[in-house]
């Protein structure tokens, strides 16, 4: 199962907590040092800076010392495709030797040098994969489909052990493709229903997700489930979007639409494009929910676009400029409208919420537009805890 | 792990008392749902939005409009700002100016981003400041500071000193550092010597006690400076590029001291990153030495090689152990 110790996670998730109370003023300050004491772990799990720097430099590392064996061992193997894929399979066990190895000896989590090993390792085995089976000479569809099928369980069992997102995520991916193509190889008319299909599947994924997180024993992955649960409200309303589904249906399935045609179904799909993004607004707020909340926020954007694309004026400025006073009125307006908390909405800064670690991103983003520097400050890092690096004394002081 | 269950989990091994595990769920049940990023986020895409919309309004009606309308309309509008600014402006101290009023410091910021454009528009259809183009950039630059420090904005702090960068010819945005023409080395000297002004003010102003919190955005634009410039010598400059070595391991002693000090990650990346740069075009330059002597293809790229995967090897190394090592 997963590779980390699961006492170890757990402390780390109590400490974690626990800092946040304090920071809060909830715990006092005795009661605060009990609680790292009891629940030690001995993750290194750095800065966020330390973790780009560590990621980049790992991956520069793995990929110089490949090579190097690569080199001394002979570059050209005379067995063609095989032969590299072999290869492949070769350096990537040896990755995940020293993967397994670090994390076991050193502990290090989420560390910036197990994500580069991880995803080099996959690439490594997912790329030996289609190198075996382009020596098959079988056409596209059937060598994509059984690429992914072979590479699915690889996905699925990395987010099992590492418990990462990004894998999770592309195990999200690689199953919406498998999907894809068995609709695509079954016959020219199931392709119509691939909207629907998406639908139905973002629904089934996403009540699984929610179902699941709620789960305490599943809670080492909660991080995958997060970014699954994420994934298939987006695929909900892409698929359901004006634009995909035209463009599909003119890229898929040859339909040509002729002046004044339009799709089938075409005002279904201009009400789903206009509502979803509206619908998970207010269910967000209604059931205090921030991710249908920010995915909703997210997708006016793309619905505002879509119909600008299909129903311009040519007037962008014109567009900007009342989109613009919209959304300064908007915020205005509820920020005076919730001074004073309404229906247990503030506009307070949540405290234990902190975007990004302690990366001051507003002021990044306000620096680089109107051109000033950034002010970025890593000092405090949620996941570092206490063990290895003096505890407590890791705590901020900006 | 869920906080009911953290919770619920410390109760029980008592490491929590009774009244803190109340307390804790107390503050857990009645806790608000906050929508202060999504707002604020929403607020400043208005901002932008809306700017750029007028900007392109004004552009394309212009012959309609006439220059001096416009020209007084964002005159007025810059001044509007200001005015509001002057009007809620609190007593000036050399501490750190709390302001509650959450749209104080985006007026602010509007007065100076209008200033600029007006500024802008008398020099391009006026000619106001004829030749003199380091008059154009040296007055935002001085209004910019004195604002800066006036109504304690870091953001401005952050304009004004880019302000004098571009008075001395240089471009000083984050992103666009790069972008710089190193074409002469007068410029590179320039970049030098504003990068350790700056670096120094940063010191000067923590002992003084002067607005210590800007001493952040002085010492970042002063190391990013001080660290492209002595790069953009050691690559551009010939025949004394070995001297730009030691000041680089320099400004990288300086970086990590102060990530040490100030327990800041950023700027112990900076010094990792930029140290590397250079330490790798040092080692291309002894490669490229050795090669002019011997015609050994083949060992030169085994030894790039090596030199990659030993030095990021202790790259990670350092990074692994910093503490320990920074603390000897």
């Amino acid at each position: 199962m997963i590779a980390y110790s699961k006492t170890h996670l757990d402390n780390l998730a109590i400490v974690h907590e626990a800092k946040k109370w304090h920071h809060n003023t909830l715990i006092t300050d005795q009661k605060y040092q009990e609680i790292i004491t009891n629940h030690k772990h001995p993750f290194y799990s750095p800065n966020f800076f330390v973790r780009i720097g560590l990621f980049v430099f790992t991956l520069i590392c793995a990929s110089a010392a490949n090579g190097l064996i690569m080199a001394m061992t002979g570059i050209i193997d005379n067995n063609g495709e095989t032969g590299i894929a072999i290869r492949l399979f070769v350096h990537g066990s040896l990755m995940l030797f020293a993967l397994e190895f670090l994390i076991k000896e050193k502990n290090i989590f989420k560390s910036g040098i197990d994500d580069a090993l991880l995803y080099m390792i996959l690439g490594y085995f997912i790329t030996g994969i289609s190198f075996i089976f382009s020596s098959y000479e079988l056409d596209e569809i059937n060598s994509l489909l059984l690429i992914s099928i072979v590479t699915l369980p690889i996905l699925i069992a990395a987010t099992i052990r590492y418990s990462d997102r990004m894998v999770a995520a592309s195990v999200f991916i690689c199953m919406l493709f498998i999907i894809f193509l068995v609709m695509n190889k079954i016959s020219e008319s199931t392709k119509l229903f691939l909207p629907f299909v998406a639908m139905i599947t973002a629904s089934i994924t996403y009540f699984l997700s929610i179902k699941y997180r709620k789960k305490d024993s599943l809670r080492y992955w909660d991080n995958s489930l997060w970014i699954i649960e994420i994934l298939s409200l987006l695929l909900f309303y892409l698929a359901g979007n004006y634009y995909i589904v035209r463009t599909l249906t003119e890229e898929l399935i040859g339909i040509y639409i002729n002046e004044g045609e339009d799709i089938p179904m075409a005002y279904f799909f201009y009400a789903f494009t206009a509502l979803i993004p509206l619908v998970y607004i207010f269910i967000g707020l209604k059931n205090k929910n921030k991710i249908l909340l920010r995915t909703g926020l997210l997708l006016i954007a793309a619905s505002v676009i879509t119909f600008k694309y299909y129903f311009s004026l040519g007037h962008h400025e014109i567009t900007m400029t009342i989109g613009g006073s919209i959304m300064l009125a908007l915020a205005w307006f509820s920020i005076n409208y919730l001074k004073t908390p309404k229906h247990g909405i503030t506009y307070t800064k949540d405290t234990d919420e902190n975007i990004l670690g302690n990366f001051d991103s507003e002021t990044l983003v306000l620096a680089q537009t109107f051109g000033g520097t950034h002010h970025v400050q890593g000092d405090n890092n949620p996941e570092m805890g206490g063990g290895k690096f003096g505890g407590g004394g890791a705590d901020s002081s900006f | 792990m869920k906080i009911k269950s953290i919770l619920d989990k410390l109760h029980l091994e008592s490491t929590l008392n009774d009244e803190e595990y109340h307390k804790l769920n107390q503050h857990y049940n009645s806790k608000l749902f906050s929508v202060h990023w999504e707002l604020k986020i929403i607020l400043y895409l208005g901002v932008m939005l809306l700017s750029t919309g007028v900007g392109i309004l004004i552009y394309l009606n212009i012959d309609t409009i006439g220059h001096t309308a416009i020209v007084t309309i964002i005159g007025l509008a810059s001044a509007a700002c200001f005015i509001y600014s002057y009007k809620n402006k609190k007593p000036f101290t050399w501490q750190e100016v709390s302001n509650d009023h959450p749209f104080a410091d985006y007026i602010l910021l509007l007065g100076c981003l209008l200033f600029l454009s007006f500024e802008g528009y008398l020099q391009f259809q006026y000619v106001i400041f004829g030749e003199h183009y380091g008059l154009a950039a040296l007055i935002p630059a001085v209004l910019f500071f004195y604002i800066a420090y006036r109504y304690d904005h870091k953001g401005i702090l952050s304009m004004a000193i880019t302000a004098i960068g571009s008075w001395l010819g240089l471009t000083i945005t984050p992103l666009n550092m790069l972008d710089q023409d190193f074409g002469t080395t007068t410029i590179i000297y320039t970049g030098i010597i504003l990068g350790a002004v700056f670096t120094s003010i940063s010191y000067v102003i923590i002992t003084k006690n002067w607005k210590k919190h800007f001493s952040f955005t002085y010492f970042n634009f002063g190391m990013q400076l001080l660290f492209i410039s002595t790069l953009a010598g050691m690559f551009t400059i010939e025949y004394i590029q070995l001297l730009f070595f030691p000041l680089l391991a320099a400004i990288c002693y300086l970086a990590i001291r102060y990530a040490k000090k100030e327990n800041s990650f950023y700027f112990l990346l900076l010094a990792v990153v930029y140290g590397y740069i250079g330490l790798t075009y040092l080692f291309y330059l002894i490669l490229d030495f050795l090669n002019a002597f011997s015609n050994a293809d083949i060992g030169i790229f085994y030894l790039a090689l090596l030199y990659f995967s030993l030095s990021c090897a202790g790259i990670i190394y350092f990074f692994f152990n910093y503490k320990k090592i920074l603390q000897s």
